[in-house]
């Protein structure tokens, strides 16, 4: 086809792109037209028209270019997933008033402006949440390794330079101190997720590499954090792994590597994790000891009755009430309604999550998504179950409620690139084709 | 003959899909298997298909995926998903009640005009 005539195809096509506004369509719908329209006159030429014939009557069978591209428009408008974003707003809104509250009545051991922070890593968290929606997160991608590796001596560094505040390590560096082992699982989520996106377990080296980039990191939490955090990457880890084609013998093989390590790394010591286990199981023996939490909780939460004791009515003096146990705050405060319907709509947070992951055909995005459902799944859980009482105390946050600057950034930042990859679910061909 | 416009508009998702049901197909070939089928009936401006389809994908009906020999033209096909698959059904109902509805009334008009004609 001459160049005249192909250029005439392009014009066609640029008019129609200009009313779509969504730019990082326009690749997509670039290429779909132009096979259209070159195969429309291809037809025509080889039924005798001439080439310049064939690409007028092609053209005007596409119908006015304005037309079709506003209706394309309409289309790949940002309609955001409104139940997450929501839902989101919801306990971010719901963590601050009752951070709030908390600092007013000064229930919190540690003497911070509890309210004032959190306020500050909220406006933070949602400009990067926001950055991260307007960009491309298949750009993320080629990062993962450097993630996966950066995470890895974090993690080595709160080892050796972790300072313990609560319970918790933190790396301080300057004014500021970081939940490394609290954001990890997040961050080798999404590590994992680009490295294994297309991984083939079939191959004997690549199984064995595969399960040493899944367990190296959970024994160095288990070394420098609460299992709990270890809990979190493990499930994250496996849902990653599953989702991304590995079959039912090697998940196997991964779930029990996962756990021998772990179990192994129990036996190697700390006699603490025990305690906290057999405080959960019978509280009563050692009431003063490691049954002491369990206890005060199940006080805090039999006595909220049905509608709460308000917010004039102080609750008894227990640590981490602004951070693993604001579930029992909420419930004591507002009741048990309350906290039935915070914790049915955090079922409806990680429903919505996994249904986004289900409608989303790119491997990496899928992956990325799973892992995030995996790690937020077991968040709310054990934090709600182990605040009624039904699982074991650990240091675990309910996530976009409890205090904590570092875990609230990187939460917001993994719901910005769900909304990214909900914005860009139906652009199907990869960044390098269209580069 | 040409049919209305709006008539048109009101089936194109019911054709589409009905055509995906078959087999994955890229743009253009639903375009010439539904005016092969329609004896011609069926013609539209070829680009209003697109956004149907774009907008069919983001509803979860169908899915895409660009396939082509290497060298080749690379073409976008289309496949139905479940979820197209059971509107396809609840759309065919809806259009058999439809039509049969359309259907009788025009025929009961007609027999009527029959009849009074004998009667004159």
């Amino acid at each position: 086809m001459g160049t005249a005539d192909d250029a005439r195809i392009t014009e066609y096509i640029n008019e129609v792109c200009q009313q779509i506004k969504f730019r990082e369509m326009h690749q997509e719908v670039k290429l779909e037209l132009n096979a259209h329209l070159h195969e429309v006159a291809d037809e025509y030429t080889a039924g005798g028209f001439s080439e310049k014939e064939a690409v007028d009557r092609a053209i005007a069978q596409m119908g006015s270019s304005a037309i079709v591209g506003k209706q394309l428009n309409r289309v790949h408008k940002s309609k955001p997933e409104w139940s997450i974003v929501t839902l989101s707003l919801l306990f971010v809104g719901l963590g601050l008033l009752a951070l709030y509250f908390i600092e007013r009545q000064a229930l919190s051991a540690t003497p911070v402006h509890l309210f004032t922070r959190s306020v500050v890593f909220t406006i933070i968290g949602a400009a990067i949440a926001a950055g991260l929606y307007l960009c491309d997160y298949r750009k993320l991608m080629p990062y993962s390794r450097h993630i996966y590796t950066g995470t890895l001596l974090m993690l080595v560094a709160v080892i050796i330079f972790g300072q313990s505040v609560n319970g918790k390590n933190y790396l301080s560096i300057g004014p500021f101190s970081f939940d490394i082992v609290g954001i990890s699982p997040l961050l080798l989520g999404m590590a994992l997720a680009g490295i294994l996106s297309g991984w083939d377990w079939n191959k004997p080296q690549k199984l064995l590499q595969g399960l040493l980039l899944c367990v190296v990191p959970l024994a160095l939490m288990w070394a420098s954090g609460p299992l709990s955090a270890s809990a979190v990457y493990a499930a994250a880890c496996t849902v990653i792994v599953i989702a991304s084609g590995a079959g039912r013998r090697i998940t196997l093989l991964l779930v029990g590597s996962l756990f021998s390590v772990l179990i192994m790394m129990t036996i190697a010591g700390i006699p603490y994790m025990f305690q906290r286990l057999t405080g959960f199981i019978s509280p009563e023996n050692d009431p003063l000891g490691s049954g002491w939490l369990s206890i005060q909780l199940g006080e805090l939460i039999g006595g909220s009755g049905m509608f709460g004791q308000g917010l004039a009515q102080q609750p008894k003096l227990i640590p981490y009430l602004h951070t693993d146990f604001i579930f029992s705050y909420i419930t004591f405060s507002f009741g048990w309604i309350a906290g039935g319907i915070l914790a049915a709509l955090a079922v409806m947070f990680i429903i919505r999550l996994a249904g986004v992951a289900k409608t989303v055909k790119n491997t990496y995005a899928r992956l990325l998504i799973s892992g995030f459902v995996a790690i937020f799944a077991v968040q709310f859980l054990w934090n709600i179950l182990m605040n009624i009482g039904l699982a074991p105390i650990a240091g675990i946050g309910l996530p976009l409620i409890s205090y904590g600057g570092s875990q609230l950034i990187f939460n917001a930042a993994a719901l910005g690139l769900v909304f990214s990859i909900y914005r860009r679910r139906n652009i199907s061909i990869t960044l390098l084709t269209a580069k | 003959m040409k049919v209305n416009k709006e008539l048109l508009k009101g089936s194109t998702v019911i054709l589409v899909l009905s055509m995906l049901d078959r087999e994955p197909m890229y743009g253009y070939q639903m375009i010439k298997e539904i005016e092969k089928e329609s004896s011609g009936v069926f013609m539209f401006k070829e680009g209003t298909l697109y956004p149907i389809l774009h907008s069919l994908e983001a509803g979860g009906m169908i899915e895409s995926y660009w396939w082509g020999n290497e060298g080749s033209r690379q073409r976008k096909y289309y496949k139905i998903t479940e979820k197209g698959n059971s509107c396809l059904k609840e759309k065919r109902q809806e259009w058999e009640t439809f039509s049969s509805a359309v259907d009788k009334v025009l025929n009961k008009e007609a027999f009527v005009w029959g009849q009074l004609m004998t009667q004159e």
